[in-house]
Order: C-alpha cells, then sequence, then structure tokens
C-alpha cells in the first residue's frame, strides 16, 4: 500500500495541499485515517463550523490544509462509508500551523473498544513515524527526521545502526537480523537504488548524507505489493519533506577527531579540488595511451612502451601533511510554497580526514592444528572523505485529487586514501613497506517523478504511477600500489619487489542504471462488517550495469640494470623506464569488462481487509518474472572466452499479514511471507574478479539458482501515546538453497565462490522499548529513554563433501551478532533551552570470515560505543542552535580475533563535533 | 704475421652471401707453427666461448636468414680451424657456409684440398657470419659453428642454433579433444589456453616449433587437462621447442603462458583436488586424485622459453608445471629459459625427471608444494646478473604444514649457480630454501655464487624438525663455494655462515654433509655459454658425494657433487644465450 510504504506523511502534506499564507493568518493541518485499517481516506469532506468559505476535501492521502485567522474552530468531517467526527478546540495563531489529524469510523462497523476519536495533533514527526508504523500492514522499524538529527549520525548507515536489529558493516552495508547485505535492499523515494560497488550487491548507506535524509523505515515483513527479493529488511529512504512554510536552515558543524586532527597526515600529491572530491584530470589514463588497443607485448615497439611507461604520473609515494585539517561539514536547506507548487532543496558539502593506525595478522596452520602467525602487518591509513549532496523535490497540487512530485537526489562521495602496510610477509618470507595511493569516486544519482490521482466516480479509488531513473556510477583511477622489502631483521635497505601488485596502476569505471516504472491501483470497498481495500500494481525494474577497467603494471625487464634500493619514485623514475629496465605492460584481463542486465517485471494483487474492528488481514500474491544476463568479455583482449550468464525465473510470491488489535493501543501481527534471493551479477559470472582492494579474489559460479525464503513474524506492539512504544516480535526464516560464499584455495591463493548450500535457518526475538521516564517518577519527567535488543541464532549447512577445506561445515550465518542493543537516554528541559542524548551501542561478536584448512572462523569481537550530543537554543524561538557531540566517547577498541590470536586490531578516536545552525524563516 | 680482416675477404665473398661491413680480425698461424703448439696434448679443450643465431625461430621457404656469431676467446691463444654449417636434421645433410652448398668448406671457403686456414680464435661480437636463402627442406635444421683442431677433422668446441623452416602456422583450437599429430613441418600458435581433454592425446613430433601468443588472458597456455596426455618427445637434435612469437633479441620472460600438465595423483589438500595455480576455475584446470601411477604423458627433450604469464594479481604461470602428475608421467632433458615465475614446478603428485636446465627464470628452478614427493637426478639451474633466486623452494603445504601425505621428493645431482643480482621478489634467496613443512631427501647439491647464504628456510622448529626427526627430511653431500656475497654483511664462508640457525645442528654432522670448498667448474659464470664440468681437481668427485639408491630410476654412475660429470648432456639441444646477447 501506497502509504504503508513511506513515512512522513504528514510533512509532505503539509506542502502538497498547501496554499500560500496570507499575511495574519495561519495554517491547520492533517491526515484523516479509517479508523479499521489505518488508511488515510480521500475525499473526506472538511466543513469548519462558523467559516463558510472553509468547506473542502482531503487529497488522495487524507492530507487536508486550510488556512485561517487566528482563533479557535471546530472541524466536521464526513465521508461517505464513514461516520462524521468533530475536532474540537483547534487554536490557530498567526503564522504558525496547527496540525489536527483524526480517524473515522465506517459506517456499519460494530465496535467495542475504545476508538480513539482524535489522533490528535501529531507534535513530532517521531510520533507521525510511529503512528504510521502502527496502522501499516507490515512488520517495519524506523528512525525520524528529528531522532536523525538529534543523533551524531551524518550518513544513512550512522543512522540506521540506533534501529532495532540493524547492524552495519564494513562502514555502510546493512545486516538486518543478522542476515547480510545480500537479504536486504535498498529503495530510495519508493524507487530500488542502485549499487556504486562492482563487488556489492546494494548500495552503501554511508552514501546518503544524514541532512538530505527525512526518514528512513526498515520493513521487515513482506506484503505483496513489495518488490520480493528481501528477507532481512527492506530499507525504505525518504529524502527531505516538503516545509509547509517558507523555510530556510543554514548549518556549520566543525569535529575533532583525537587521533586525526592536528596530527601528522598521510595523503599524497593530487590536484586543487581533491579537498571537495573533485580530480582534476591528473589521474586520468595518460592521453597517448590507445582506448582501443592494449598494450600488450608485440603490438607496439619498445619506443612506443617507453614513452606510454613515461606518460604515467610517477609519483607513487605518500607525502604526510604535518597537520589534518578538522572535518567540516556545511549545510543549507530551504524551501518555499508558491499557490499549487511547493519546492525544497537541501545541499551540504562535508570533509572529513581520518588516521587510523591497524594491526593485521593473517595465520596459517603450522600442523596439527596449530595456527601460528604468517603474516604480521601494520597498516597506517589516512582516509579524507570529501562528500557532497543535494536535494530538489517539487510538488504541484492540481486540485485535492490530483498531484504530481518531482524529485531529484544527488550524492558524491570521494574517498583519497594513502594506504601504508609494514612488516612480516609471510608469502615471500620477508619484511615489507606497502604504500598504496587511491582515489575512489562514488555517486548515485535519482530522479523520478510520479502522480496520485483520487477518482471519485470510481468509487474513490487512487491511482498511483511514479517512473524514476537512477544512476550509480564508480570511478576508481589510477590506484597505485608499490612494495619494497628486505630480508626479515636485517639491516639492508628496503629494496623495490617484483610483486605482481608492486608497480601496478589499475582504472576502473562502474556504471549501474535503473529505470523503474511502476503503478497501483487501489479502491476501497465497504460492505457491512467487512471493509477493506482491493489494490492491484505493477513494478519493472530495469538495470543495466557496465563494468570496465583496465590495470597496467611495470615491471623490470633486467633487473641488473637497475638500483632497487633507490627511492620508490627514483626506481620507478623515467630514467628507469627503458627497454632493458622498468617496462609498462597492460595486464588487463577477458574479464575486466562486462556487461549486464536483470529484468524485473512484478504484479501483485492484494486486499487488505478489516473484518470487525479487531482484526484486519492483508493478503495477496506477487507474480515476479526475472530475467538476468551477464556478458563479460574485454573484445580487445585476445584469446577471453566470452562468458554469458543467463538466468529466468517466475515466481509466484504469497503473503499475509493478520493484526489483531488487542485493544485501542495494542496490536498483535502475524506475518508469512515467501520471497526469494538472486544471485548478483557477478556472482553468475564463471571467471573471476580478483577485488584489488584486498584480499581474496572471487570466481563466480554460473549454476547458481535463486534462494527461496519462507518468512515467519509474530509482533506484539503496545503504543503508549505520544511517540511511547513497547514491542516484542519473534521472527523464524527458512532458506531453500540459500547462496553462501565458500572458499577454493588453489595452492597459493583462496578464492572465493558462490554456492547454493543445503539450508539455513534463521530466528530470533526482538524487543523494543520508547518511554518518557515522567510517569515513573515526577523527577524524571525530562528524561525519556528508548531500547532495543535483537538476539538472533542462525545456522547454516555446507555440503561437507565438496568443501572440506573450511573449517566448519555448521556456523552462524556470517555477520550474525548474537545479540545488538541500542539504549538512548533523552533529556530535555524547555527552561534551559537544552536537550541532551546519550548513546549506548553495542553488537556482540560475529563471524567475519569462514576459516579453513583447520583454522577457526575469524570473529569479529564485540564493540561498545558511547556517543554524546547536546543542544542548546541561543534564541528563545528555536531558530538558532548550537550543538556539541562527543562520538566514540570509549574509544573503542576493534578486534578481530582467531583462535587466541588477534588478527586484526584498530581503533578509531573519539570525534568530538561543535557547529552550530540558524533557521532564518 | 699477416692480418685478414673478414671486410677484406668479404669482398670477394659478397656474390655468396657473405656480408660484413666490419667484422672480427683473424689471425692466421702457418700449420707448422699450430702442429709445434698443440703438440703433446691428447685431447683439446677451450676456454673459448661462442653462440651463434638467427633473427628468428621459423622461417618459411625463400626467406633470408643472416646468421650471426659472438665468439670470446677467453685466452685460448691455441690456433683452430673453423667451419660452419647448417644441417637439416631430418636427413642429417650438411651445407657449409658461407656458400651454403654441400661441398666442405672452412668458414674462408677453402676446401680440404685447397687446406683449412689456420687461425687464432678471433674476438667477435654479434658479427654476421652469413646470409643465405632459406632452401624448401621442411623441419628442423640446426646452425653450427665449429672450432676444430689445426687438422680441420676435430672439432673442439661447438655452438648450435635450432630453427624450423615451416608450410606455415598452424592455429590450435582452444579443445583438444581427438588425438592429434602436430608435425614438425608447421609452426603451432597458441592464443589463450589450449586444453587436451577428453581422454585425447596430443602428440608432438621431433624438430617441432609451437609459438605462444602475447597479450592473451587468460593467458596462451597449452594445458593438458587431467584427462588429457601428452607426447612429445623430442630427440638431441631435433627438440621440441615452446617459444615466444617475438623477433629473437625481443623476447621477455612472461610473452605467454607456459606448459602446464595436470593428473589425478594424489595430493595433500584435503580436498583431494585443487585448481591450478594462474588459471580460471574449469573442470579441465583441476588436479589431484588417487592414481599414484596416473600418466600425464611425456616430455623429452623440450625447450619452453619466454613462458609465465602474468595471470591475476597475485599469480604467474611457470615455465612448467605439473600438478597432479603420476608416476607414469615421463620427463627427461627439460629447459626452462627466461621464465617469468619458477622454472619447474610441481603441484603434488608422485612424478619423476631427470636431466632439468633452467636458465634465467625470474623465480625458483625448482618448486614443489602440495604433496609433491617425486624423484630427480642431474639438473642445472643458472641465473644471470638479470636476477637471482631460489634453487630449491620446497613447501609441505602452505595452508597446512602438516598435511599428509608428506611432500617428500628426493633429489640426486643438481647445480644451481647463481647470478650477482638480487631477487626481485624475494630478499632471502638462498641457494637450497625449506619452509612450511617440507620433507624430502636432497643430496649431491652443487651451490655456486649464490647471493644470499646456501642453507635457508622459515617455519623449520614448528614444521620441519619433526620430518628431521623422523627420517623425513635429510640433506647430504652438499658443495658451498661464494655464496652468500650479496648480504650485508657478507655470509662468511663457514657452517654458521651458509646455513640457516635452525638447519645447522642438521649439516654439523657428518662431513658428508656441508663441504664449502672452491668448485673448480670450467666457465659456469660465462653465461650464453657456460660450462658446468668440472676442472681437473675439482672436488666434486673426490668430496661428500652419497650413492643414490639403487631404485632403478638413479643413475648409480653419478659419483659426484652436482649435474655434471665429464659429460656435458646440455650440449645442442639446450641454448644458454642471453637475450640481450642476441639483439642484432
Amino acid at each position: 500500500m501506497k502509504h504503508s510504504m513511506r513515512t512522513g506523511l504528514v510533512l509532505m502534506a503539509l506542502l502538497t495541499s498547501a496554499f500560500a499564507q496570507p499575511a495574519g493568518k495561519g495554517n491547520v493541518t492533517g491526515t484523516i485515517f479509517d479508523a479499521a485499517t489505518g488508511r488515510p481516506i480521500p475525499l473526506v469532506q472538511i466543513e469548519v463550523d462558523g467559516v463558510s468559505d472553509g468547506k473542502m476535501t482531503t487529497d488522495t492521502e487524507g492530507r487536508y490544509t486550510i488556512t485561517l485567522s487566528p482563533g479557535k474552530y471546530k472541524l466536521r468531517l464526513t465521508s461517505t462509508n464513514h461516520l462524521e467526527t468533530t475536532i474540537d478546540d483547534i487554536e490557530v495563531k498567526a503564522g504558525e500551523i496547527t496540525e489536527a489529524s483524526s480517524v473515522l469510523q465506517q459506517k456499519g462497523a460494530v465496535t467495542t473498544l475504545d476508538v480513539v476519536e482524535k489522533v490528535g495533533a501529531l507534535q513530532t514527526t517521531a510520533e507521525s513515524v510511529l503512528t504510521e508504523r502502527k496502522l501499516a500492514a507490515t512488520v517495519s522499524d524506523a528512525i525520524s527526521r528529528d531522532d536523525i538529527k538529534a543523533s551524531t549520525a551524518s550518513d544513512a548507515a550512522g543512522a540506521l545502526e540506533k534501529v532495532t536489529g540493524i547492524s552495519i558493516v564494513d562502514g555502510g552495508f546493512v545486516f538486518v537480523r543478522g542476515l547480510g547485505e545480500r537479504y536486504s535492499s535498498t529503495m530510495l523515494n519508493n524507487a530500488m537504488v542502485p549499487t556504486t560497488e562492482p563487488e556489492r550487491r546494494v548500495v552503501p548507506l554511508d552514501l546518503f548524507p544524514a541532512s538530505l535524509i527525512d526518514n528512513i523505515k526498515v520493513v521487515k515483513t513482506y506484503s505483496a505489493d513489495l518488490p520480493g527479493e528481501f528477507s532481512g529488511g527492506l530499507v525504505q529512504m525518504q529524502t527531505t519533506e516538503f516545509p509547509a512554510q517558507k523555510t530556510m536552515t543554514v548549518s556549520v558543524n566543525y569535529g575533532f577527531n583525537s587521533q586525526t586532527a592536528g596530527k601528522r597526515f598521510s595523503s599524497f600529491a593530487g590536484g586543487a579540488r581533491d579537498a571537495f572530491g573533485f580530480d582534476d584530470g591528473n589521474r586520468g589514463l595518460p592521453a597517448g595511451i590507445p582506448a582501443d588497443r592494449r598494450l600488450f607485448v608485440g603490438s607496439f615497439s619498445d619506443q612506443e612502451f617507453q614513452q606510454f611507461g613515461r606518460s604515467f604520473n610517477p609519483d607513487y609515494e605518500i607525502r604526510p601533511v604535518s597537520s589534518a585539517r578538522p572535518t567540516q561539514t556545511y549545510s543549507i536547506s530551504g524551501g518555499n510554497t508558491w499557490g499549487k507548487l511547493g519546492v525544497v532543496a537541501a545541499v551540504t558539502f562535508n570533509n572529513s580526514p581520518q588516521q587510523t593506525p591497524e594491526e593485521r595478522r593473517f595465520l596459517v596452520n603450522s600442523g596439527g592444528g596449530r595456527p601460528q602467525i604468517f603474516s604480521d602487518y601494520q597498516f597506517n591509513v589516512g582516509n579524507e572523505s570529501a562528500r557532497i549532496g543535494a536535494v530538489l523535490n517539487a510538488a504541484y497540487r492540481i486540485n485535492n485529487a490530483n498531484k504530481v512530485i518531482f524529485r531529484n537526489t544527488l550524492t558524491r562521495d570521494t574517498d583519497k586514501e594513502a594506504r601504508f602496510i609494514s612488516g612480516l610477509n609471510g608469502g615471500n618470507g620477508q619484511d615489507i613497506l606497502s604504500e598504496r595511493l587511491r582515489w575512489t569516486e562514488r555517486g548515485l544519482m535519482s530522479t523520478g517523478i510520479e502522480g496520485d490521482h483520487a477518482v471519485a466516480r470510481l468509487k474513490n479509488s487512487v491511482f498511483h504511477w511514479q517512473f524514476t531513473f537512477s544512476n550509480s556510477d564508480r570511478s576508481e583511477p589510477d590506484l597505485r600500489e608499490t612494495i619494497r622489502g628486505r630480508e626479515p631483521g636485517s639491516t639492508q635497505p628496503y629494496a623495490f619487489l617484483n610483486l605482481p601488485e608492486s608497480g601496478l596502476r589499475f582504472f576502473s569505471e562502474l556504471k549501474d542504471k535503473i529505470y523503474e516504472p511502476q503503478a497501483d491501483w487501489s479502491i476501497p470497498f465497504f460492505k457491512g462488517k467487512f471493509s477493506g481495500l482491493w489494490k492491484t500494481g505493477f513494478r519493472g525494474t530495469i538495470r543495466r550495469r557496465d563494468f570496465d577497467s583496465r590495470r597496467f603494471r611495470f615491471f623490470p625487464i633486467r633487473a641488473g640494470t637497475i638500483d632497487f634500493t633507490q627511492p620508490t619514485n627514483t626506481v620507478l623514475g623515467s630514467n628507469n623506464i627503458r627497454p632493458d629496465g622498468f617496462a609498462v605492460r597492460e595486464i588487463t584481463r577477458g574479464t575486466d569488462r562486462y556487461n549486464a542486465l536483470m529484468d524485473i517485471y512484478g504484479g501483485y494483487s492484494m486486499v487488505d481487509l478489516a473484518i470487525g474492528a479487531r482484526w484486519r488481514v492483508i493478503s495477496g500474491f506477487r507474480i515476479e518474472d526475472a530475467q538476468i544476463n551477464v556478458t563479460t568479455l574485454d573484445p580487445l583482449v585476445p584469446g577471453g572466452i566470452p562468458s554469458f550468464a543467463n538466468l529466468n525465473n517466475r515466481d509466484l510470491l504469497p503473503a499475509v499479514n493478520v493484526i489483531y488489535q488487542l485493544t485501542a493501543k495494542q496490536n498483535l501481527r502475524f506475518g508469512y511471507g515467501r520471497t526469494v534471493n538472486r544471485p548478483d551479477f557477478r556472482e553468475l559470472s564463471p571467471f573471476e574478479f580478483t577485488n584489488v582492494v584486498g584480499g581474496y579474489s572471487t570466481v563466480g559460479n554460473p549454476n547458481l539458482r535463486r534462494a527461496k525464503i519462507d518468512n515467519f513474524d509474530v509482533r506484539w506492539e503496545w503504543f503508549l501515546g505520544g511517540n511511547q512504544v513497547i514491542a516484542a516480535s519473534y521472527f523464524f526464516k527458512r532458506f531453500q538453497d540459500p547462496i553462501e560464499q565458500i572458499y577454493r584455495p588453489t595452492a597459493s591463493e583462496l578464492r572465493q565462490s558462490f554456492l547454493n548450500v543445503d539450508s539455513a535457518r534463521n530466528q530470533g526475538v526482538e524487543v523494543e522499548w520508547r518511554q518518557g521516564l515522567g510517569r515513573f517518577n515526577k523527577s524524571l519527567r525530562d528524561f525519556g529513554i528508548q531500547a532495543n535488543l535483537t538476539l538472533v541464532d542462525s545456522d547454516v549447512t555446507i555440503p561437507t563433501d565438496q568443501f572440506v577445506q573450511l573449517t566448519s561445515a555448521n556456523r552462524p550465518l556470517v555477520g550474525q551478532s548474537r545479540y545488538i542493543f541500542n539504549v538512548i537516554a533523552e533529556w530535555q528541559r524547555a527552561a534551559l533551552r537544552s536537550n541532551g542524548r546519550f548513546y549506548v551501542n553495542s553488537v556482540s561478536r560475529r563471524i567475519t570470515d569462514v576459516g579453513t584448512f583447520q583454522l577457526p572462523d575469524i570473529y569479529q569481537e564485540r564493540n561498545i560505543l558511547l556517543d554524546f550530543v547536546y543542544e542548546y537554543s541561543i534564541k528563545e524561538d528555536g531558530k538558532w542552535k548550537l550543538r556539541f557531540s562527543g562520538e566514540n566517547l570509549n574509544n573503542n577498541i576493534y578486534r578481530q580475533t582467531q583462535a587466541d590470536f588477534v588478527v586484526r586490531r584498530f581503533q578509531i578516536g573519539r570525534t568530538f563535533t561543535i557547529g552550530t545552525s540558524y533557521t532564518f524563516f | 704475421m699477416r692480418k685478414i680482416t673478414l671486410a677484406t675477404a668479404a669482398l670477394g665473398l659478397l656474390s655468396t652471401g657473405l656480408v660484413a661491413a666490419e667484422g672480427p680480425v683473424f689471425r692466421t698461424v702457418s700449420a707448422s707453427q699450430a702442429e709445434r703448439e698443440i703438440s703433446g696434448f691428447t685431447s683439446v679443450s677451450s676456454t673459448a666461448a661462442m653462440w651463434v643465431w638467427a633473427d628468428k625461430q621459423v622461417y618459411r621457404p625463400g626467406e633470408q636468414l643472416t646468421v650471426r656469431w659472438t665468439v670470446k676467446p677467453n685466452n685460448d691463444l691455441y690456433p683452430y680451424t673453423i667451419v660452419a654449417y647448417r644441417q637439416n636434421n631430418q636427413n642429417g645433410a650438411k651445407f657449409y657456409l658461407p656458400a651454403n652448398n654441400n661441398t666442405a668448406t672452412d668458414f674462408f671457403g677453402n676446401t680440404p684440398a685447397q687446406g683449412f686456414r689456420i687461425v687464432r680464435i678471433p674476438e667477435a661480437t654479434k658479427a654476421t657470419v652469413a646470409t643465405v636463402t632459406v632452401p624448401e627442406e621442411f623441419g628442423m635444421h640446426t646452425l653450427v659453428v665449429q672450432l676444430r683442431d689445426y687438422t680441420g677433422t676435430r672439432p673442439v668446441k661447438t655452438a648450435y642454433f635450432k630453427f624450423s623452416v615451416v608450410r606455415g602456422t598452424v592455429d590450435l583450437p582452444a579443445n583438444i579433444t581427438e588425438n592429434r599429430t602436430l608435425t614438425s613441418d608447421n609452426a603451432y600458435s597458441i592464443r589463450g589456453i589450449v586444453t587436451v581433454r577428453n581422454n585425447a592425446t596430443l602428440t608432438i613430433e621431433p624438430g617441432t616449433v609451437i609459438i605462444g601468443q602475447p597479450g592473451s588472458q587468460p593467458p596462451s597456455v597449452l594445458l593438458v587437462a587431467n584427462n588429457g596426455k601428452i607426447m612429445a618427445e623430442g630427440t638431441r637434435s631435433r627438440p621440441i621447442i615452446m617459444t615466444s612469437s617475438q623477433p629473437i633479441g625481443r623476447r621477455q620472460r612472461g610473452d605467454w603462458g607456459g606448459l602446464v600438465m595436470l593428473g589425478q595423483a594424489p595430493i595433500n589438500d584435503p580436498a583431494g583436488f585443487l585448481t591450478i595455480e594462474g588459471l580460471p576455475e574449469l573442470p579441465e584446470t583441476r588436479y589431484g586424485g588417487t592414481d599414484a601411477n596416473h600418466s600425464c604423458g611425456s616430455l623429452k627433450y623440450v625447450r619452453v622459453e619466454f613462458a609465465g604469464a602474468l595471470l591475476r594479481p597475485n599469480e604467474e604461470t611457470n615455465s612448467i608445471t605439473w600438478g597432479g602428475c603420476g608416476k607414469g608421467t615421463k620427463g627427461e632433458y627439460l629447459q626452462a629459459h627466461y621464465g617469468l615465475d619458477d622454472a619447474f614446478e610441481w603441484f603434488g603428485g608422485t612424478n619423476d625427471a631427470k636431466y632439468l636446465v633452467g636458465t634465467y627464470t625470474a623465480d625458483d628452478f625448482i618448486d614443489g608444494q602440495v604433496g609433491w614427493s617425486g624423484r630427480l637426478q642431474h639438473g642445472v639451474m643458472v641465473a644471470n646478473d638479470d636476477l637471482s633466486n631460489r634453487g630449491i623452494e620446497m613447501d609441505n603445504y602452505e595452508r597446512n604444514f602438516a598435511a599428509r601425505p608428506l611432500g617428500k621428493p628426493t633429489m640426486y645431482n643438481l647445480t644451481f649457480v647463481g647470478g650477482g643480482a638480487r631477487g626481485f621478489d624475494e630478499a632471502d634467496s638462498p641457494c637450497l630454501y625449506f619452509r612450511r613443512g617440507a620433507g624430502g631427501s636432497y643430496n649431491n647439491m652443487l651451490c655456486y655464487n649464490w647471493i644470499t647464504r646456501t642453507v635457508g628456510g622459515a617455519n623449520i622448529a614448528d614444521s620441519i624438525q619433526p620430518n628431521i626427526a623422523s627420517g623425513d627430511f635429510t640433506i647430504n653431500g652438499v658443495l658451498s663455494w661464494n655464496n652468500g656475497f650479496n648480504t650485508t654483511p657478507a655470509a662468511p664462508a663457514t657452517t654458521d655462515g651458509q646455513v640457516v640457525a635452525d638447519f645447522r645442528a642438521l649439516l654439523n654432522g657428518a662431513a658428508a654433509q656441508l663441504l664449502i670448498a672452491d668448485t673448480l667448474l670450467r666457465r659456469p659464470l660465462e653465461r650464453s655459454d657456460p660450462d658446468f664440468r668440472p676442472l681437473t681437481g675439482s672436488p666434486v668427485f673426490r668430496a661428500n658425494w652419497v650413492q643414490p639408491p639403487d631404485d632403478g630410476f638413479f643413475d648409480q654412475w653419478a659419483t659426484w657433487i652436482g649435474g655434471f660429470g665429464d659429460h656435458d648432456w646440455t650440449e645442442e639441444w639446450a641454448s644458454f644465450a642471453q637475450e640481450q646477447d642476441l639483439q642484432p
């Protein structure tokens, strides 16, 4: 259902139905819901007592806005199929917005329950999010704009960390209920988002700056109107919504990381626009390198090779900056309405350096299952990230029954990373020094247009349509790496090593596009005891990906002619690039270019049925046709064998959600849904993808099938009024043919691959509590608490006959923590114009890598993060605010362990941020 | 003494094809003088170095072929006669240069009746001997330049260059699924992976040239899958040459992928099979099984040159790789020349080999892992000044040092001659290097001129000590000289200086185990034309050699340390010329 797929509807209504507000008047706005189904009711007649011209109707989403002179009013609400209801005592003040939402009882419904006469003025967006959640057809958890703003989160990933059952892995990937990114999907403004990561299925959420996000919802049970490919959760992000009146806010933040700001910082020479995340062209492929030919032996003369070699940027060395800048964030957002048109725009820019020293070890089985250290490294990584985000949304309300919205989102995230590694390399038995210079630009652009039309003649049915185009791209130009080494423990000078990663230049470009048309048609019906909504629709997700990369390496032809102990820039300097010195060779593989398509067409039909006052049954089915094709071949690389992977499936996906209203404030929910999990593009390619970034190379499996998942959910919810809630859930998931990562070693390296394993199951319990403490003790009335706890238990069975290198044939899912908990203590005192929040987030140990060769699995040990935020309004009206926050107050030690060894250990330091924001209107 | 330059001689010889603007100086000696000088010598050997080459490996009939040579007298002042000819190795017919006909002449065109000219050995660097038109005689030919004694009848020193005359170049298909024979009247081109599979046997005639194409990804590799077989049996005069497509003088390591043979003999990965290093994972690229007697085929007189493609950022292929090949697999007289990775690598299996030559390879000479337990006898590795790496690098299994069956090869009679430059991917590159639970028996090893010490290793106390205790790891009969000169400080010529600490107890015992003495080889460091045979008085015959077991494989007559007694088994079929010495 439309309304269940979005949040923050109330605010949107403010704009979509807003008229320009004449001077000296105020606005009343609200949403009218059906008491049984929780659906907004379009075309409700609204009469304002004592105002003859106040007669109007709600729009397609049950919203209305009326402009009135200051005073007290009474609203009378009438609708064809509902009992008449009145909202009393609505106070209108000049220049302000009064919110007044309500529910209507259906005619003929026999009611023995206390009916909520008034949904009441929804004071905060957090409440509206809860209200929506209460009335939603599916189990979901969400975080509102207020909660995002109040937290230390700088991006969507950080914000989601506070949501029940969510953990964030590798900075931006969401694990829901212990299930990895494979089992989650991401939508932005109700459209699927393509990924920027060639090796990942979903888009990393750290790409989305928090200031652009209005709210994020994680849908945890399936209903037929959702795309069928998720099991853990469907993350739905909504960008900044429309203001009810003219607004503009500017904010500035400076952050100081205890191990970065003012300290020596690893960086490297680049261009003048690096700080903003734009390469000035110096990292591009040199102009002389032909685009239509590969630099293979025999294709060019020695002189040409020398020319090519000398045209590359000859800088391989890390250049430390003596004192790192503080983190800077600048944001501006604003909006207005002009008659029927509402516009909102936001721009944000952030530059944050982060220095991270790290210890890393790799173990080997020295015999009899006794692990010993194989490689022992010290990392020191300086990463400067520059992020730009922008949103431009516009809505045009033709009339109450018809409106059109146009949404645009642009995000961009650039990482400039200088990585230094020193220590013992077990592979070649020597002490190495590695320098890697890396520049990664990731961007996402999404533009969409949608419309809602309420058709009174067709039984007040609502027609929704939307077309979205999204484009993700990732560019990694000129990754440079060099490695030097010497005999362990010796005092010899370090010398350049001719390892395959040493002297490497790597260029890659990924483009992933999604075209997504969709339409839904819903018709309400009322028949005595039964009332409901019949809904049908379709969604086409048409995805195209192009990946292209080129690899080059400088390698010594006659090593005797070169002094390898010189500094790297001299060893690889242009004097040494000559036919008998270093020669550049292209090592691009046939598999370094691929294009892929995934076309999914889904149609559904569902009924949302209220039976009496207590029961509500939402059931339906969806049919999805999916076609996936992956073609892997660089036509310019001779000898390449083209690979064509092809997968065609039609799936029938039923879903049933039953809601039983225990009391007016308590729900009991049951859910069942069948969902699928399809192999991703690169998982289907029989060829090999090496993740240069580090570690395993990955080889696909063309025989993969899609997995089927049966999901069962039970949830009890108690809405205590305001934004208070207590909820508990139990979930159980059964996987048929789940796709798991497995490892297939060759003699000298581990290769990651994928396999449909026998089965897996995942179950768990979630508890959430969100309450003001005033009810327990008056002195605590300024305090509130939000807490959630998730316990998960999962089990995967791997067929041991095929993959006996794996240490455990039976283990939890990779990335699944046994428990996750969040505690947020809130304090607010209007008299002091202050509020503060204290956050505790803890994720218990989880497997990060599966162990092989009798080495145990690698675990990320438990993390505890403590954050603190304090906000103070300088002016009484709350327009000018000061904000102080501390992140990672305990400077958590991140540790990964394998057997009794710590194999990875790092800290990211404490970050203190001071900022101010000013709202002009 | 009369001086005649080749240039002046050439004036009269231009019509016969001998062209040289300037060339070596030949100093003529009279027959009586020559007889006086060498009277009393019953056998003559020369200290001179000499090599000969042409521009390409294969020719079509009618093409012009330029014969070039380099000669370094190395203080050999004896008088010689010089004879140069092309020999058709199919029928043995000789065509004397410079005239290129079957009338026997010396280098200057004199017939025996006219009397061969007697000269001192000239200094010649990349000089042109002759330019001839390639005849329509398909198959392998040899260009020969001989120094003969003053009588003109007894060869003292010979340089050889092998080339083939072909009808054309045949592209091999990606899959060879039925028995096929490659004949020496064609060259064969490999682009990408050419897989012999489906129980097919690929037979390669003596003298056949196979050309690996560069730039291909996956690389150009001749892959004998675990259900295929290769029968490549050349002869001393007609070796099988697998080489680069590039012109001679411009060939480099890694121009193409190499030769990979996979079988069904046991390996010690717990899965029982693995995918071969460096190639995509396909059913054909698996190796390992339960048949210890499996045969991957037979290789005899095979040269694999300029192989070892760059594969993934982590891997290259070796010149010759055996993965899980069993006892039925034959291999002798094999040369890996200018490989980008190891010369010879074994991944598990049980196969044996004899007479191995590894020249100027970028990585190790002999590399074994994943539980290889074969036997080796007679071998030589030579590094040049480009780089140097390990002579033997033996693991049990990288991922599980204690994996079983234990990798336990038995080796006798190997010569390792190092180079002056350090290895460019491993700083610690001793002549003999053992790690990761290695087992085996290493005997009669000669290590000379190694930049790092003689015996090294890693994980010894943990993973090799148990094998020493159980008798599964032994080293006996090691002769070491001039090793460890490129470390800081240089390694002293003592057991402590030459052996990594954890192995000292093993090598300090009986005198047979490690001898540090000058090896006294003939010409071990003359890279393009070395001679690894011992000089009179060399300790290789009298020192600490141990008798190989009499198991039918090991030659019992090899009663010395290193790969050579008095016989040079590398003559004619192997090529030692450094590529920069062949540039025009």
